[in-house]
């Protein structure tokens, strides 16, 4: 079994019941947030490398991901209240997705169909991963 | 709240006047309006191909539909941005995920120079018709 370290823990990494695309996909929990990874017979080296990074320090990126959907979305027409919660985190999952980039899910108070998806892109130094897409799905 | 019926009206189109476009893309224009159908490098998927032609028969109720959307969620003011959404085109399966039902059409508008939106449609037959269920912002 895949297990991942985070501070002085120890993370187990299982295989996850769903599958996209046909591409299967494996996930831990951390602070009640999902992190799933993409990969064919394990998770990818590299996408599971990111995720335990981001895993480590995720706040700023759920900070980051309420500023950028701020910047654009009106939330007193969907009646909604702020901040957008993180659910969780996605690595590579699709296999158009890059390893340099992820998602982070989030839902809001009063949206009750919604599901927001923001994608953050390493774009190098020194400005590191940067918000660059983001989704509402209804569900 | 009912959507769009897609009607069974097809535009009219040869295959020949299909452009490729990368590997698995294929391209004609509507009403100065660009629709991207995936398929193979040997053509488009034919049920993808029978939607977009008959979504582009009725184009504007759809650019219509999407722009009621956007403007329910988005705040443009905050971005800078200014006008009208300007459709560029629609999109068949170029999300391979994509089930043959749902499509997108996408605007840039101005004052957001990388930013590419889209509204997804999902048709589900009668009585709900085509409604749309996703939109995003991507950069260009």
């Amino acid at each position: 079994m895949t297990v991942i370290h985070l501070g002085d823990e120890q993370i187990p990494v299982s295989q996850s019941p769903t599958k996209l695309l046909g591409f299967q996909t494996w996930g831990f929990d951390w602070n009640e947030l999902s992190f799933d990874v993409g990969g064919e017979r394990g998770p990818d080296k590299t996408s599971l490398e990111l995720a335990r990074r981001v895993a480590a320090n995720f706040e700023p990126f759920v900070m980051a991901a309420n500023e950028y959907l701020s910047a654009m979305v009106s939330l007193e027409r969907f009646n909604a209240t702020l901040p957008w919660i993180a659910q969780g985190f996605e690595f590579g999952i699709y296999r158009e997705d890059s390893f340099t980039e992820f998602e982070v899910c989030l839902v809001i108070d009063g949206d009750t169909y919604g599901l927001w998806h923001v994608r953050f892109r390493d774009v190098g130094p020194p400005v590191g991963f940067w918000p660059v897409a983001f989704s509402r799905q209804q569900h | 709240m009912y959507g769009i019926q897609l009607g069974c009206e097809l535009i009219p189109l040869e295959i020949s006047e299909l452009r490729r476009e990368g590997w698995d893309d294929w391209l004609f224009g509507w009403e100065s309006i660009e629709f991207v159908v995936a398929g193979t490098a040997e053509g488009p998927d034919a049920l993808r191909l029978d939607v977009a032609r008959r979504v582009a028969a009725q184009a504007q109720h759809f650019i219509d539909s999407a722009i009621k959307h956007l403007d329910a969620a988005i705040a443009k003011e905050r971005f800078g941005a200014s006008g009208d959404w300007m459709v560029q085109g629609f999109e068949f399966g170029k999300n391979p995920a994509d089930s043959v039902n749902e499509f997108e059409v996408w605007f840039v508008i101005d004052g957001d120079i990388y930013g590419r939106w889209y509204v997804k449609f999902q048709d589900h037959g009668p009585p709900l018709g085509c409604t749309p269920g996703a939109f995003s912002r991507r950069g260009a």
